[in-house]
């Protein structure tokens, strides 16, 4: 029983002092960046073993670059020509992250009407499956004959593919507070809104974040499916292009480029969280914690 | 304030018992389906003087909460009425402190910040407020965790934490629905010993709802029993065990009588055996 001795005066309980220390730590660059590099260090050494690997079976006469390239031999192909990757880099991030900014400032509204109203879940939610199940293969022609070969359609793309996980999450947070807790706050007088916005909204961040993160993979997805179908930029078209001239190791750079940009993107999510979110519901991202009320 | 306009007030006298809360013939039956209704309250009947400390007892389902949920104005009857100071509830009303079983800290919030909820809603002065906050605080022992976080306490810290924001903003009415059901029995005891403190240096009136005839016995000076569904009032017993309480007064002989007489008034009824 961690309780409190009777009449406490004082500092907290040396333990409540130990957890809060366990909880944030951490100063000085150069110590977190050696901390990560301990904490990673396995990690780490198994994706340097992987590549050697991969350079190795990569350079063995038997396996003709075309079929697989050696990671050397990607880097000398990037290398060689880095404007036009840096071009269509910036074409598809650009509607990635337009696709998933429309996504989040749809998706909340609609994840908060869907829980407000019985009526408006049994309208929008079939709705939203429906949409998600189509393939975004077969929704790409349809929105390039809408928008037209230019970024629009992509956006559009993305912003479809990235709206649903956001919408699901925002629903599930909110069906966080417990009944008990809106009673509370009606019995203390509190608005809707006061209710809303100290409470339940607050209650739903982290399972929010949870859809943003899925939500900006979605969205790549959808932007580079789009460029797949009819487009004359962004990484997927690159794609089509050096998959047209068997030009494998620049195939193999902008898969491994669009990759990369999907991680640096789910990190700049999860870097947001922790500026955003109160400390307490941090870690609590990931995974809910047993018994705790709100 | 969301009771209905006074009518001619009634005289309150010095003495403690003018009704302060008084439950007339009040029946609550819920929808469950189209066709399909509840009765979890029948007529039920009673009044609470102001200060005084009412236990709730009464088998799982009889309408405890409900009838908590009444009191506040959360929930509308369908017969009868709540009568607060002589002014009927027709809605949630200022004033009221709930407590309800899982303590519903807000994780995000510190121990201070989570007490003082009640002010920030009402939009009372925190200045005047925070000062009051931390002695509550200081009274149940939690001095030094104002700036703690819900997860860095104990189940039974927490629950005092509930306790304190349920009190903070001095309400006149406190609402507790089995606020002490999670925690262990020791624990228990002594949290319930924690707000008999609490209510004689800040009067209140307190219902109470249980579980445990026990812990009725122990804090209360009056204690209701409830039969079965649909909830009507069994008893009602004068709680006659000395003050102050302790946990000796667990040993003294009333307290074996006043239990003996819940269980066979629940035995009469048919609950137990
Ligand atoms: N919102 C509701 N809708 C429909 N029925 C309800 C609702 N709330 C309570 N009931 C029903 O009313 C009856 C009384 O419920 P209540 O929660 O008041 O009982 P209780 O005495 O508090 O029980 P317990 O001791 O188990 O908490 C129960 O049979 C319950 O099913
Ligand atoms: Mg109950």
């Amino acid at each position: 029983m961690r309780d409190a001795p009777k009449v406490l005066e004082g500092p907290p309980a040396p333990e409540a002092e130990l957890r809060r220390d366990r909880v944030h730590r951490g100063t000085g660059l150069a110590r977190g960046a050696g901390h990560w590099l301990r904490r990673n260090a396995a990690v780490l050494l198994v994706y340097g073993f992987l590549l050697i690997a991969w350079e190795i079976v990569g350079s063995l006469p038997s396996v003709p670059a075309f079929i697989l390239p050696s990671p050397s031999e990607i880097l000398h192909r990037v290398a060689r020509d880095p404007g036009k990757l840096v071009f269509h880099s910036l074409v598809t991030l650009q509607e990635v992250v337009l696709g998933f900014l429309l996504a989040v400032l749809a998706g909340i509204p609609l994840g908060v009407l869907i829980v407000s109203s019985r009526f408006l879940e049994r309208l929008l939610y079939p709705l939203l499956v429906a949409l998600q199940a189509i393939p975004k293969v077969a929704l790409a022609p349809i929105l390039v004959i809408w928008f037209g070969f230019g970024p629009t359609s992509k956006v559009t793309l993305a912003f479809v593919t990235a709206t649903f996980p956001i919408v699901i999450n925002t629903v599930v947070g909110m069906a966080q507070t417990p009944p008990e807790m809106i009673h509370l706050m009606r019995s203390l007088g509190a608005s809707g809104l006061q209710t809303f916005t100290k409470v339940r909204l607050i209650a739903a961040a982290p399972h929010v974040f949870g859809g943003f993160k899925i939500g900006i993979t979605l969205a790549m997805v959808g932007a580079v499916v789009g460029e797949f179908i009819a487009s004359n930029s962004g990484l997927g078209y690159f794609l089509l292009i050096a998959n047209n001239a068997f030009d494998a190791p620049l195939l193999f750079g902008i898969v491994i480029l669009l990759s990369l940009l999907s991680i640096a993107l789910f990190y700049v999510i999860e870097l947001l969280e922790m500026l955003v979110l109160p400390r307490p519901l941090r870690r609590r991202a990931s995974g809910v914690r047993p018994g705790a009320g709100v | 304030m969301k009771l209905a306009p006074a009518g001619p007030a009634p005289a309150r006298s010095a003495s403690n018992r003018t009704p302060f809360v008084e439950l007339k013939d009040l029946s609550m039956e819920y929808d469950l389906t189209a066709d399909a209704r509840l009765l979890a309250l029948d007529r039920v009947a009673c009044s609470i003087a102001e200060s005084e400390f009412c236990a709730i007892v009464g088998p799982s389902g009889c309408g405890k909460s409900t009838l908590l949920m009444l009191t506040a104005g959360l929930y509308h009857p369908s017969a009868g009425q709540v009568v607060i100071d002589g002014r009927p509830v027709i809605g949630p009303w200022d004033g009221v402190g709930m407590v309800f079983q899982r303590d519903l800290l807000l994780e995000w919030r510190t121990v201070l910040e989570n007490v003082l909820l009640p002010v920030e809603v009402k939009r009372l002065p925190r200045s005047e407020f925070e000062g009051r906050a931390r002695s509550l605080l200081r009274l149940v022992g939690l001095a030094g965790f104002e700036g703690a976080y819900p997860e860095q306490l104990s189940i039974g810290m927490r629950q005092r934490v509930g306790i304190c924001r349920a009190l903070v903003h001095d309400p006149v009415l406190l609402l507790m629905d089995e606020p002490f059901a999670s925690v262990d029995l020791l624990t228990r005891e002594k949290l319930g010993l924690d707000l008999l403190r609490l209510t004689a240096e800040h009067p209140k009136t307190v219902l109470f709802v249980t579980h445990s005839v026990e812990e009725a016995v122990l804090l209360s000076d009056e204690v209701v029993v409830l039969g079965p569904r649909p909830g009507r009032i069994l008893r009602r017993l004068e709680n006659d065990l000395p003050k102050p309480r302790t946990l000796a007064s667990r040993s003294d002989a009333r307290f074996h009588r006043l239990v003996d007489e819940i269980r066979g008034a629940f035995q009469a009824a048919g609950v137990l055996s």
